[in-house]
Parts: C-alpha cells; structure tokens; sequence
C-alpha cells in the first residue's frame, strides 16, 4: 500500500514520517529536495497555542518538536508568569539546520521515498484519488493522496509593482495542479500573508535594542531530545518611528495592499507594517523584533516589517528606524497571495467530502503557521492510512487536544481569513496543557504505533510519578496560620505554588521534579474545580454528539423551526446534533424540535421493518 | 441516560389554591432530602406523605409529597409532585431550593418529551409536543429580552460590555502579551457599580416586594362614600382574605386580598375622612399622602348622588398621576344628570358608576386589579424576569462579584478568563447571543498585534 504526499513543507513531512511509521510506503514529493521544511517566513516554532500544537505533535511521534531542539538556537516559555495551561515553549532556530535535520531524518526512514519532481495532476477513478501524474510523463499509483502544497497553489508575489509567480521567493508555484484543483470542483478562495525583510548583522547598531534573552536553563520541546539544549543567540526589541509611519502615509498607494491589486485576504494577527500604520493611526510607534537567521549566517530576520511596499520604500523605511539607518537589506519583504480550499469542503479526517481518498493538509486548507501546518499534516497521514486499512479514524475531540479544536473549526466553521490557533479558541483551555500532553494523547500514540512501547513506559512512569504526588498532596496535613489544612487546599490557595507548600510543609514531596512536572502538579490541583464543571459540559456535548441525524433531513417538514433556521441547518446539512447545535441561531429549543422529529422517524422506521 | 434533572411548576401560576411542582431525573431522591424537614419519613413509590418543606433554613410550606420511582412515572425517570400551597413567593422559594440542590428549569415540554424518549407515552401525544415546543419559541419571543427598554436590560448590556472589555485586555494578554493600553480601572469600577445594581435588584427589588408583599392599591375617597362596603363586596366576591388586621395606626386598615396568583394589600386611608376642613395638616394626613405616593395603583370612590366638591378635588389631585380607576358608588340613588356634572368636573377621565348595594358593575374593581397584573411588565420592568432568568442572573452577579476580587489579587489570568467565559454564557443565556468569536475580534480591533 502507498500513499503519496504532495508538498514537503511541515504539513508534508509529519504526513509522510507518520505513515511510513505505520507500516504504509509514503511518497513525498515535491518541487525542490533542498526545501523539505523550509522555514518560509520566522526562523521559530512555537508560541502561545502554537507550542502547544508542537508537544502534540511530539507525543503523537511527530517530527517538528525534536528538529526544533536539534536546531534551536534560543528557548523561551511564554507567559512564565501566569498559569500552566497558557505557558508556551517557543524557540528561534537555525533556518539552514532546520532544513538539513529535517531532510536528513526523513532520508534515513524506511518505507519513505522523497522525490523531486511536480505533479500535474492528480488521477482520480470512480470518485477516488488512485494516483499523481508527474510532469515528466510519469505516473506513481497510490492508495490515497495527501495534497500538502502550502502557498503553491497559483501562489503570487508582489512587491510594489514588481508581480510574479511563485510559491516563495525564486521557488516555481504551482499553476496546473491549481487548475486541477478547481477543475475538481473544490471551491477555493484567495488568501494573502507577507514576510519580512532580511539584513546583514554586522550592518545593523544593536545598541539601539533591548536584548531578549532565551531562558536559562533551556528547556527542549521534545521527549525524545536527550542532548541539553542551549541558547546561541540572543533576539532585539525596538521600534518603529513617527518617521515610519509618515513614510508608509505617503507611499501607501504604492503597495499593493492598498492600490487593490492584492485581493487575497491576510491575516489580522500577522499584519503588515502597513496595515498597522493605517489600521491603528493612532499609535506611532510599533515592535520590531530582530531575530536571527542561524548560527553560521548573517542574516536577521526583521519581524514587525513585513510589507509589500517597493524596496526603495522599504529601504526608507528602514533608514528612518534608529539602529537600522545604515543596514544592508540581504532579502526584501514581500506578499505572496495564493489559493486554499475551502475547509469545509473535508470531512474531520481531512478527507475530502466528495473525492475518497485524498486528503488536504496545511496552509492549503487556510490555516497559516508551520505547527498548524504540522498537526494536520500528521492527522491526515495517520487518517489515509487507517482508512486504507479500513480501520476506524481516528479524531481528536475539542476536549482532548488543540489539533482537534483546529481541525473542527476549520472544517465546521471554515475560514475567512489565514486561520491562527489561539488558546482562546479553545472551549477548554484548562485541560489543554503542555505539561499534561502524555495524559492526553499518549494511549492514542502508543496504540496507533507512533511512539514505540519503551517510548509509552517511560512516559507513563513519569505520568505515576507525578499522579502518586497529586494524591499524597490529598492526604498529607499540614499547619498553616496555626489551622490544619491539606496540602492541596493549601496549593489551591491563589498565593501559594508547590514550592511554597513544600515550604510550609517543611519537606520536600519528590527530589526529581522538572519544571513540567510542577507545572502538571501546581495545574491537576489548582485548576480542580473548573475542570470539574467543564466535564460535565464535554459529557453533555459529547452526548450530542452520538445523537446522528441522517444525511438529506428535510428540516423544512420538522414543525417548530424558525424559517431562518431551516435555510441554515439544510445548508450546513450537520452530521449530529451537537454540529447541528453549533450552527449560528440554533437555540436548544429547536434541537428539541430537531432531536423529537428524528425520534419519531426512527419509530416509524423500526415498525416498518417489523 | 445519564440526563440533568429538571423542576418546574406544573400547575398554571396562581389560579388554584394549591400548586404543584414536579421535579425528573436521578437526582430526585437526593433533592427530596435536601427539602424534606423530616427525621425519619418514609416514601413509598406512588404514596402521597404529608411533610414540611425547607430551603435549608427556614420551613418554607407544608405540604404532599409523591415519590415516583422510575420505570412508574410520568417521565420514566426517577419523579417527585410537590403539592403546597399556590403562592408565587413559596413557590419560587421551592423552586429555587430544588436548582439549588442539582436540577435546572425544565424547557416548555420537557417532561413530555422525556415521557416520550423513554416510550411513555404513543405517538400521537407525542405530535402534540410539537406544539409545545413551539409555543415554547413563541414564549422566547415574548421573553423579547433584547428589545426591552428598561434598567434591567441597560444593565445587562453594560454588564456584557465592560466584562467583554476585561475579556479582550486578559486574553490578549494571554495571547500576545501585549501591553495594554486600555484603562482596566475604569471599566472594573463600571463593572463593580453595575453589578452591585444587578445584585441589589435581585435581592431588594419591586419583584420580590410584589411577590412577597403584593400589589399596594389605595383605596382613596370621603366618608361615606361606601368604601368599606366597596372593600367587604371586593373580599365576598372573592372568599380569599389572606389576613384582616386592624391599620397599624388609626389612620387606615389594610386588608390582603389574593387575585391571578398575586396578593393586593388594600389600605383604606382614613386620613381623608376628615369632614370639617377636607385636608388637615396632620401626622395622619402625611402618612396617608406616603401611602399614595408609595402604592401601585388607586381606586378612587365617589359619591354618585352628590356633587363632586373640595374634598373630592382635593384627593384627586392627590392620586391624579398615579395609575387609578375612579368609580362613581351609589348608582341606584342618582341620575344621569348628575353622573353629567361628574364628566364635566373631570373631563379627562372615565367614570366608572356602580352600585354596591344593587351589586351592579362591581367586577369591573376586580378586572381592574387583574389587569394589573396582566401589564406587570409595563409597570416596572424588574418584574418582568422569571424564575429561569432570576437564577441565571443571581449566578451572573456571583461570577462577576469573583471576577472583581480576583483581578486584584491574583495572577492566575487563565482563571479570571474562565469566569469571564462563565459570565459571558449566562448572559448568552439571557440575551440568546453567544458568540465566542466576540473576544477575539475585539483585540483585533483594538490592539495592534502583530510580533
């Protein structure tokens, strides 16, 4: 059995290590060998909700957690000072060793064949993916195919007035399988995001910035990273000038953002220099993040600055922000627009609803980010192979992981604009942790093959370890303001941390604990309370969930619905009661119309067979 | 099925002298514990038991109570029917005990349809659940929360808007960390204020007073005029004095009449009864003033077969800009010219004629009073919540009371927006607009993020 995985960028790549894991042929194709996991835009993984995407991935046996240790070059927790669940690991890496580690990995898997070529087509028969045609002539057979193209799809550059084609910056884009695509009948939409320029270092006067250190000591992502990690570099924090923004008012026809060349919608998280300066007039200054590029090169990354404006602007641009005035630009910002599909168009599995067997994952589905791009690579890999063994798919649910608020949000609600994972998309955000990513996630991995059975022991002991400690801070008294309390009541209280409780305590509960180990315990007792109540909630939801409602109901026979909420339930055709739910102006009452009509049917249907 | 266990009164509000409330689910038993004041009763399915019901404090009624152990109930579940006596303030004490202890308000219907889940009930009956639950959607329409113009509603947007504004500046502080350049104080002491009027709504309101206390109506008019036969048709029409005390002090009586479920204390002022000099500075007379200027609505008697003179002038401008229903007694001894002269004195109103000793046109008092209640919603708005709105919002008013504490004293941000969340769902609940997306558009409106 084989499936074959278009597109080697972070999507492409977990698809591909998953499925050869799996015990299926994958064969990962793309344009150029010497870009598997480019890092197209920041030189960084991770981040709030986006690190915790990336311990998913490492604990479903994915790559992008121990390739981001291996060439980390600055690591840093995010929001040390809150709470456990919105802690983050992020880390600037080495561009070029990214890159390398990853190729190189994948090289060294059996059962996993990277080939460079472009495809033109893919063969469809009966409704099913069966194939890619290559646009040398050939023609590789496949049980199931992973579209993972990234921005290549028609993907376009612009900078100022200078257009061309391309997936990024000198790679060739992908036109035919684009026409291909559309010819499919998926519908698609036009999406737009932007990267920065790049600049010599030694042009750059960094005593201007505020240096930003990594944390010390580092901490990987990664349960399979044994070597210690350490921080090479250290990032800049500036800012933009008055002088920037009434270069950008001047010159704002010139980009064409503004002039309405550029149709693709960008992301409003991520925006351009230019954007900010127009969006937000009243500000006049705004953060530049000098980040570099690697160990052996001099290029920095210029985050803050994207644009799509002329160079000669951008060159302005830059002359007029202290500390850069006389840097030398290596690589200029530019735009890039491209096509994705729309999301709603897949199944959760990330298959698609009308064609068997071919699976989209990454930036091609509307999602923007390299851990996005990841996880989705690695759940459609893992999908196309259960299905093609005819084994059940495997899901995550909102509950249980970030890749499952992802996926059921893009699929579900769809997109409209480049889709960015925030916690606070997140229904339960409590339960959705860095430090808890084993309980979550480590029985699926281990049954699915993609961690190997010492892998599950270890973690699992870990897992007793820190349980065995949860349950004594339980039963253990101690004297607190001449009261005795347990330690958990004490850890409850919002003051104290488990250090302080050991204090009072005055023994330490275990010698060997590391700062995930802390952060699960301080979460498992803090956070008691809310997760109670939120899993009464999942049980309810989860209920809704297993009530289906047949495809092609006639919601406009069921008696008690709003005329509004007919037209939106026969549009969205939801496959169960809690999709049903989720529809915008569903209120419970008339899931209660719904849920009784469907009861009836099904009355009606068992008489009939009998 | 591991259903949530619902409550609700099963019986119309108010119209019969005893109600019923029927609680479903497998919290039953334990609920019945927590409102039974009992120390060793026994409940057998199916058997009714007399019992005296509690909110934990204080006795609330007594009562039946009928324990149903499922399969053998109406709904198929575990049931309990509570019979006391039909008051809206014991009822909503019970009702609220009972949510208090586990189980939330049935929907319109749902006991039915829980009938019917669990084969209770055929087919046929069940069509007829259709209609119920559409009349449940059109009873959500006349809820028309969003559409009301009044305090209440005011006071939840501003609720919603300062809490959405804390919700933006602590999750893009999770997200971004980005410094904020919102103002937090101001939008916590806006928060603070509303939210202590919400609270102070609830528990002290005109709500409770009305179902507590009743309506105040001031029965006003001189000696003579038949007031307190007006008063004693008033009770024999309805055989339901609720208690006759002599006044508190010599100026009035107050008797307690119960009409639509709702009590009417009737004061009879006789600070108006002077005869020598109409009105009097007297202590009496300003209590009698008070208890116009404080009551609901006032029945104003006159004396059909006399002229109207000072003394009747004199109290209607008293009364005139309450709500009031001037009747003119003593029909049978007068005349249409003198029921002339009366229009023409007041020509703004409608004269009602009666007589009380023929009994003639006197049910138009009782309709008046009954309209009352009919347009409780135009008459204060904070009357117009139900028990389902008031638990959500007594829940609201603790979340967000949490949420003001926190956020001095606590860096657990995750949690503080957890109960940002809880609040913004419970005023979902009431407003029927949830939408998650709400906090995140906001910071991408006001922050410029972009690291």
């Amino acid at each position: 059995m084989r499936v074959v995985i278009i597109g080697a960028g972070h999507a492409g790549i977990e698809a591909a290590y998953a499925i050869a894991k799996m015990g299926v042929e994958a064969v990962l194709v793309t344009i150029q060998l010497e870009s598997i996991g480019q890092m197209s835009c920041n030189p960084s993984i991770g981040g709030i909700a986006k690190g915790h995407l990336v311990k998913e991935i490492d604990m479903l046996g994915g790559l992008m957690g121990r390739v981001a240790d291996a060439s980390g070059i600055h690591f840093k927790i995010l929001n040390k000072s809150k709470g456990p669940a919105v802690r983050a690991t992020r880390t600037q890496n080495d561009r070029n060793l990214y890159r390398i580690w990853m190729k190189d990995t994948l090289e060294n898997v059996p059962n996993l064949k990277l080939y460079q070529s472009i495809i033109t087509e893919i063969i469809i028969k009966n409704n099913k993916a069966v194939g890619v045609k290559l646009i040398e002539g050939e023609k590789i057979d496949a049980d199931a195919v992973i579209l993972a193209s990234g921005t290549f799809l028609n993907g376009k550059i612009y900078i100022g007035n200078t257009i061309y084609n391309a997936g990024r910056t000198n790679e060739p884009s992908s036109t035919h399988l684009a026409d291909f695509i559309q010819g499919l009948g998926f519908e698609t939409t036009r999406l737009k995001t932007g990267t920065p320029m790049r600049l010599h270092s030694d042009s750059i006067d960094w005593s201007k910035f505020d240096p930003q250190r990594g944390d010390e000591p580092a901490r990987p992502f990664s349960m399979f990273t044994k070597k210690k990690v350490y921080n090479k570099v250290t990032c800049y924090l500036g800012h933009s000038t008055i002088e920037v923004k009434n270069i950008i008012n001047d010159n704002i026809g010139l980009s064409p953002l503004y002039s309405g060349i550029i149709e693709g919608i960008g992301p409003r998280y991520c925006p351009s220099i230019e954007d900010k300066i127009v969006k937000f007039p009243a500000r006049d200054r705004h953060h530049i993040y000098l980040e570099p590029e690697g160990i052996r090169t001099k290029e920095i990354y210029v985050n803050g600055l994207s644009s799509s404006l002329p160079v000669f602007i951008q060159k302005k641009i830059l002359k007029a922000i202290p500390g850069l005035d006389k840097s030398i630009m290596m690589r200029p910002a530019y735009a890039i627009e491209y096509d994705s599909i729309l999301p709603t168009q897949l199944q959760h599995t990330l298959e698609s609803k009308n064609i068997e067997n071919l699976y989209f994952a990454g930036q091609v589905n509307g999602t923007s980010g390299y851990e996005e791009a990841g996880v989705q690579g690695l759940l459609a890999g893992i999908n196309s192979v259960l299905k093609i063994m005819g084994e059940s798919p495997f899901i995550l649910d909102r509950s249980e992981a970030y890749a499952g608020v992802l996926i059921d949000d893009i699929v579900t609600k769809g997109i409209d604009e480049p889709y960015r994972l925030f916690t606070s998309r997140a229904e339960f955000r409590l339960r959705l942790r860095e430090d808890n990513v084993f309980e979550r996630l480590g029985k699926y991995s281990y049954k699915l093959g993609l961690i190997t059975e010492k892998d599950y022991k270890r973690e699992k002991a870990k897992q007793n370890k820190r349980l065995k400690i949860v349950k004594n801070l339980d039963t253990i008294k101690a004297k607190y303001k001449n009261k005795g309390f347990s330690l958990a009541h004490l850890l409850k209280m919002p003051e104290h941390n488990l250090k302080k409780v050991e204090e009072i305590y005055g023994e330490k509960l275990s010698n060997k604990l590391n700062e995930q180990d802390i952060a699960y315990i301080e979460a498992s007792v803090k956070y008691a309370g809310y997760i109670r109540i939120q899993d009464e909630e999942i049980k309810k939801m989860k209920g809704l969930k297993d009530k289906p409602i047949p495809e092609n109901t006639d919601y406009f026979i069921i008696d008690g619905l709003s005329t509004e909420v007919r037209q939106k339930l026969t549009k969205k055709q939801p496959k169960n009661l809690l999709e049903a739910l989720k529809t915008p102006g569903v209120t419970p009452a008339s899931l209660n119309a719904i849920s009784i009509y469907l009861t009836i049917q099904n009355k009606q249907k068992s008489k009939h067979k009998k | 099925m591991d259903e949530e266990t619902i409550v609700s009164l099963a019986t119309p509000a108010g119209r019969a002298g005893v109600a019923i409330i029927r609680v479903s689910g497998n919290k039953t038993s334990k609920i019945l514990k927590g409102i039974i004041k009992a120390d060793n009763l026994k409940l057998k399915p199916r058997e009714a038991k007399y019992c005296h019901f509690t909110n934990g404090k204080n006795i609330i009624d007594d009562g039946l109570v009928t324990f149903f152990k499922a399969p053998n109930s109406y709904t198929g579940e575990d049931v309990a029917e509570l019979s006391i006596h039909s008051n809206p303030f014991l009822i909503e004490d019970l009702v609220g005990t009972i949510s208090s202890l586990g189980a939330r308000q049935a929907m319109a219907g749902e006991f039915t349809y829980r009938a019917f889940k669990n084969g209770k009930i055929d087919l046929i009956q069940a069509e007829s659940i259709n209609e119920l639950i559409n009349s449940n959607s059109r009873l959500n329409l006349q809820m028309k929360f969003n559409n009301l113009e009044g305090k209440l509603s005011a006071t939840i947007n501003s609720i919603k808007k300062s809490i959405t504004k804390l919700g933006i500046i602590i999750e893009s502080s999770i997200e971004f960390g980005e410094d904020n350049y919102l103002e937090e104080q101001p939008i916590i002491e806006e928060l603070d204020k509303t939210n202590n009027y919400l609270s102070e709504v609830l528990s002290s309101s005109r709500f409770n007073e009305i179902l507590d206390k009743g309506f105040k109506i001031v029965l006003a008019g001189k000696v003579n005029v038949g007031k307190s036969s007006i008063f004693n048709n008033m009770v024999m029409e309805n055989r339901s004095i609720v208690s006759s005390e002599p006044g508190t002090t010599r100026d009035y009586i107050e008797k307690k009449i119960y009409l639509n479920g709702f009590t009417f204390e009737i004061t009879d002022i006789a600070g108006f009864n002077d005869k020598t000099s109409g009105i009097i500075e007297d202590e009496g007379i300003k209590r009698s003033v008070d208890k116009v200027k404080n009551c609901d609505a006032v029945i104003f008697v006159l004396d059909a077969s006399e002229k109207p003179d000072s003394r009747d002038m004199a109290i209607y401008d008293l009364i005139k800009d309450k709500n009031h229903l001037i009747i003119a007694n003593k029909e049978d001894i007068s005349d249409s010219i003198r029921l002339e002269a009366f229009k023409q004195k007041f020509p703004t109103e409608n004269i009602n004629p009666i007589s009380v000793k023929e009994n003639k046109n006197t049910k138009l008092i009782i309709e008046y009073l009954k309209s009352l209640t009919e347009k409780i919603e135009d008459l204060n708005i904070e009357v117009s919540i139900n028990h389902r709105q008031k638990l959500i919002l007594s829940k609201l008013v603790e979340v967000i009371k949490g949420i003001i504490v926190n956020r001095k004293n606590t860096s657990d941000t995750e949690l503080l927006a957890e109960d940002i969340r809880k609040s913004l769902n419970l005023i979902g609940q009431l407003t029927g607009e949830v939408s998650p997306e709400d906090i995140l558009n906001g910071i991408f409106s006001t922050f410029c993020i972009g690291k």
